[in-house]
């Protein structure tokens, strides 16, 4: 288990979001509480519809609650701009997606600097940073190859690889083995779980894996845009 | 900044990705700009090379630093001539010479002299020149043999220089003999191109006949046949030693008076020489030209504009589905951190890079096509146009693409900005982004504020830039709507349980928006395409109506001269023919005294016409139409009547019953004329005569009885009218047994109209050809979108068992419909354009033939379907695991 310091990174309060359909209004999100300190590993579960996409992308500044408040690292980004709330994006948080989501006309090495290349005060060299996380998740072979060249599974750690260029303080993960095989899946978990505990990032993942389940701090489950479970993990 | 330095370099990248990535969307994007860039670097070019080549060299095409041109076409008298000689031995100026445009009251025709069975005649137009002389400041060359001067080949008096025209038409080649006028032999010694007449006499936008030959005008055997006095001319030629010299003797000329006493003056108060003519300097001739020429460069460079805007909507097309089709990727790129301007900045990068791509090979193509369009543009303007490279077209092409480009795609970048980040949550769900209304309103009006404002720097006319970008977004907008309207129809209509058919119908409807736009694209083709067309037909029509059906009959006799001999021999030989009817004209010069306003009077032409010793009647026309009184009839022969059409500028208001005053070979002399009065009862006034045998509307019809038999015509012919198989035999019999005479098949006239008209439409065809062109790559474009966006669903198609056949069936069937429905509007469009400018001016005829229209569409449709093949067919190919998995 990573050691957790007790700072929190993510601090949600009553969230609430309505999305029009055509004449009805679904709630999406009926006043969600969630608070993650760093260095935790929190697995999200639920049916289709439950919700937990919504939420994900509300925590990730994707997206705005239509009620409710949100800070990231201790910053309330509720009421931010459409820019600010992509610095924040840029610079706190990486995204891994269930399938994938990398530039199709980029290669591996490319969709990895692009975090780097996007932000306003870059820490690292986008090149090299590129390099060591390809290295890191075990790709340095394939770093000129284009999505399309590669395998989901090889795909997924480049995006893993993606999400951690700004080294950012929460990683949110949308089902990132719901697109692999079992054995494909498990492997990228493992790839997950190992750069989280090398580098002490926040994890919270949205999943029906049972395994990233079983691994996680925390793990709750939600129906109709309320969690129903918070149980504590290993 | 490095880092907006390195964003920069990954805009750029990711552009050139997408664009290697969509290869044939890329293609056709690019060159919907090339087409429109070409056709605006093409056109100025030309425009330019026009210019250059009519205006740079003013004296060239002046012929002469001062020219004086006879009003009236009537000869030079000798006092002129006394007068110049005078100034010229005074050392005035350096050289002048002399030119007669032969421009009798009938044309002057010509026959190869081996044809002595058919003896078909040739219509011709003899310029007598100074051949040591002519022209000053020209190098006129023949083409066969190459290069020779005309100097060199009209040594002898018997020598004629023909243009290629008439050569050809003739079969005649150098050193073959040509009978002129059916009087005298001539040897052909050259022939020059169409374009050697040049000067003043081709005003450049009213062109000549082509159908020329040069003579010697000082040789006694032109000079016989065509029955010109030594030194007769109409244009006079003067080389002065500097321009400043010229303009002093342009002023001198038109005040220099001569001995001819002045009318109504003191006595020893003489008429100003050239009272009655034109003097003229090559800079003032200049100053009238650039005018002309300007007007050219700007109706070529707002051709040009036309296509590119139509390249626009490529563009516009283009960047809304790559827009659309990469929205996941948009999400994708702002859960990393892009902001939405970064966003727009990328894919204006990419729209850039399509415009700078499709400019650069847009000027490419427009050299070349301006080059290409010479030959036609030396046709339709019968001048020398020398091809040379502008730099001005180049930039222009350069930056007009990339300001339209960046003008059409803007739109939607910004709604790529717009892309919820979140989409990337859901990317099964494609949403289209959209722009605010309000917002969408707001950027179309500053971007129509930045075409009118390119458009005005080209046009050099600021309001007329604004107003022109402004009238067209409104009508564009218009049809835009309309054309929505359109294509919701169509999809509409009933399937008739045809699968591929209900499958073309849902495409269409599925894109309105893109539909219509190309619909756009090839109504405005269409309609520039379809005027052309149905105007030349009209034109055509109008001309095989006034020369053929009008004319009364289908041989034209024309005597070379009026007299009575040979009158006589042309009547036997007609009363010997069966089956031959024929009416006699003569025309008269004649005024006319206005009786309520004296000191004024009315020069016109009467044509005397009556039964000819085998005539039927009078008026031979179906279509003179009596405005009130009656036409003449055969029992008014030797009565003293006329019928007249009543022309606007007439002050007089002569009405049925009046008697009206004529006067022959009259002059006019102190206030009245004096001359052989005739008084004729006018029975009956009809609309404008017909243009008949080259005469000329407003005229006076007479018997041809109550004529003085001692007042001698101007001319005489004969309208014959024999069963339409045995006209050329006529035509024949008359040419070989009347000296004197000279006939030739109506339809032959026709067929030199029609010439023309042919040669004169294919430059304005072609311009209009590249709008088409530009809406076929629309067509390419918007079917090779269509593809890309509906791959995923040919694919499904083709696994639950379409066939290939099927998916191209129903996509060309659904672009086949696209264009049988903008050609319908197209050419329905060009019609209510003639239309609307035959009420403005009724000299335009509007009478579109099923043939050229059925022509129209079938070209509207076959080109839908050819562009819609090029992306249609690899579509229907694909392999439908290959697609779903990468889809």
């Amino acid at each position: 288990m990573v050691q957790q310091t007790g700072q929190i990174v993510v601090q949600a309060t009553e969230l609430r979001k309505d999305f029009a359909m055509g004449d009805d209004t679904v709630q999406a999100l009926r006043g969600v509480d969630l608070t993650v300190a760093q260095g935790e590993l929190v697995a999200i579960a639920g049916h289709s519809g439950s919700g937990k996409s919504t939420l994900l992308g509300i925590l990730g500044g994707l997206d705005t609650p239509t009620a409710g408040q949100i800070a990231i690292g201790g910053v309330d980004i509720t009421s931010m701009s459409e820019n600010q709330l992509a610095e924040i994006r840029n610079s706190k948080i990486g995204f891994v997606f269930q399938f994938f989501n990398l530039i199709p006309t980029l290669t591996a090495l490319e969709n990895v600097e692009l975090p780097v290349l996007f932000s306003s005060a870059p820490k690292y060299a986008p090149r090299q940073r590129a390099k060591e996380l390809l290295a890191l998740v075990g790709l340095e072979d394939r770093m000129q190859h284009r999505p399309a060249q590669l395998s989901g599974g090889q795909q997924q750690r480049v995006a893993i690889a993606r999400a951690l260029a700004n080294a950012p303080d929460l990683i949110l993960a949308d089902e990132p083995t719901g697109n692999l095989d079992s054995t494909i899946g498990q492997a990228v978990l493992q790839t997950l779980l190992d750069l989280r505990r090398e580098t002490g990032t926040t994890l919270i993942v949205v999943t029906h894996d049972s395994d990233i389940a079983g691994l996680a701090d925390r793990h709750l489950t939600m129906k109709d845009g309320l969690f129903v479970q918070d149980t504590a993990g290993c | 900044m490095p880092g907006t330095r390195l964003r920069l370099g990954f805009y750029v990248k990711s552009a050139f990705r997408s664009l290697q990535r969509e290869r044939r969307r890329s293609l056709f994007a690019i060159f919907a700009i090339a087409a429109g860039v070409a056709a605006i670097v093409g056109l100025q070019s030309l425009g330019l090379s026009i210019d250059d080549s009519i205006t740079g060299d003013i004296k060239a095409t002046h012929q002469g630093d001062v020219v004086v041109t006879s009003r009236n076409d009537n000869p030079f008298r000798p006092e002129q001539r006394a007068t110049l000689d005078a100034l010229a031995s005074d050392g005035r100026f350096a050289d002048w010479s002399y030119f007669y445009w032969v421009n009798p009251d009938r044309p002057s025709f010509v026959r190869s002299a081996s044809d002595t069975v058919s003896q078909t005649q040739r219509w011709l137009q003899p310029y007598l020149i100074e051949g040591d002389k002519y022209p000053f400041y020209r190098e006129l060359r023949s083409i066969r043999p190459r290069g020779i001067p005309v100097s060199q080949l009209l040594e002898s008096s018997g020598d004629i220089v023909l243009s290629e025209s008439i050569a050809g038409n003739l079969s005649v080649g150098i050193g073959d003999k040509i009978v002129l006028e059916n009087t005298d032999t001539f040897t052909v010694t050259g022939i020059v191109s169409n374009e050697a007449s040049g000067g003043p006499f081709a005003p450049y936008f009213v062109p000549p006949l082509p159908w020329f030959g040069f003579l010697e005008i000082s040789g006694p055997l032109a000079r016989k046949v065509f029955a010109v006095d030594d030194l007769d001319a109409n244009v006079l030629f003067i080389k002065t030693e500097s321009n400043r010299d010229a303009a002093d003797l342009a002023r001198e000329l038109r005040i220099v008076r001569g001995s001819t006493p002045a009318s109504g003056q003191p006595a020893g108060v003489f008429e100003p020489v050239f009272r009655r003519d034109q003097v003229e300097t090559a800079s003032e001739a200049l100053d009238e030209t650039a005018d002309a020429t300007g007007l050219i460069e700007r109706l070529l460079l707002v051709s040009g504009l036309v296509s590119l805007a139509i390249g626009g909507i490529g563009i516009l097309n283009t960047m809304i589905v790559v827009v659309g089709r990469r929205t996941n990727e948009v999400g994708v790129l702002k859960a990393l951190g892009l902001k939405g301007r970064q966003i727009t900045l990328l894919f204006m990068i990419e729209g850039l890079v399509l415009g700078i791509a499709g400019s650069v090979i847009g000027v490419l193509l427009g050299i070349a096509l301006s080059a290409g369009l010479i030959g036609f543009s030396e046709q339709f303007l019968l001048a020398d146009i020398d091809w040379a490279l502008h730099v001005e077209p180049i930039y222009t092409g350069l930056v007009v693409g990339i300001v339209v480009t960046t003008v059409f795609g803007f739109l939607p970048t910004l709604a790529a900005a717009k892309v919820r980040p979140s989409a990337v949550l859901q990317p099964q769900v494609s949403t289209r982004p959209k722009t605010g209304r309000l917002q969408s309103l707001i950027t179309l009006l500053f971007l129509t504020a930045v075409m009118g404002l390119v458009t005005s720097i080209f046009l050099n006319d600021l309001l007329f830039g604004m107003i022109g970008a402004f009238g067209a977004l409104l009508v564009l907008a218009f049809l835009t709507l309309l054309l929505l309207g359109v294509v919701s129809v169509i999809g509409r209509a009933p399937d008739w349980n045809s699968i591929n058919l209900k499958l073309a119908l849902r495409g269409l409807s599925r894109q309105k928006g893109r539909a219509a736009s190309t619909l756009l694209a090839l109504v405005v083709g269409l309609l520039a395409i379809g005027s052309v067309v149905i105007l030349s037909g009209s034109l055509k029509q109008l001309v095989d109506e006034l020369v053929e059906e009008e004319a009364g009959g289908n041989v034209l006799t024309f005597l070379t001269q009026p007299t009575a001999d040979i009158r006589d021999r042309a009547v036997d030989e007609i009363s010997s023919m069966e089956n031959v009817v024929s009416v006699e004209s003569r025309v008269y010069p004649v005024n006319m005294e206005d009786p309520d306003n004296q000191g004024r009077f009315f020069g016109n032409t009467l044509i005397s016409r009556t039964a000819g010793p085998a005539g039927s009647g009078f008026s031979t026309s179906d279509t003179l139409v009596i405005l009130s009184g009656r036409d003449l009839r055969p029992e008014d022969e030797g009565q003293p009547v006329v019928v007249m059409h009543v022309p606007p500028w007439m002050t007089a208001e002569p009405e049925v019953g009046d008697d009206l005053s004529f006067v022959f070979s009259g002059k006019f002399v102190d206030g009245k004329f004096v001359g052989e009065r005739v008084v004729l009862k006018l029975v009956g006034i009809t609309s404008e005569f017909p243009a008949q045998g080259g005469f000329e509307e407003g005229m006076w019809l007479a018997p041809l009885g109550v004529i003085p038999q001692a007042i001698p015509p101007a001319s005489i012919f004969f309208v014959v009218a024999a069963p339409p198989s045995e006209a050329p035999a006529v035509a024949a019999q008359l040419n070989r047994n009347v000296p004197g005479a000279i006939a030739i098949e109506v339809d032959t006239v026709a067929s030199v109209f029609r010439e023309i008209l042919d040669r004169v439409s294919v430059f304005p065809t072609i311009l209009s050809g590249l709008a088409l062109f530009a809406g076929a790559i629309i067509i390419a474009n918007s079917v090779a979108l269509a593809t890309m966006e509906r791959r995923r669903e040919i694919a499904l198609m083709k696994s639950v068992g379409a066939k290939g056949t099927r998916v191209l069936t129903a996509l060309l069937l659904e672009n086949g419909l696209l264009g049988l429905t903008g050609g319908a509007i197209g050419v329905a469009l060009s019609v209510v354009v003639l239309v609307i400018l035959n009420q403005l001016d009724s000299d335009i005829p509007v009478s579109p033939e099923p043939l050229p229209i059925i022509g129209l569409l079938a070209l509207a449709v076959g080109i839908s379907l050819g562009a819609a093949l090029l992306s249609a067919w690899p579509a229907s190919r694909e392999k439908p695991l290959s697609v779903l998995r990468h889809e």
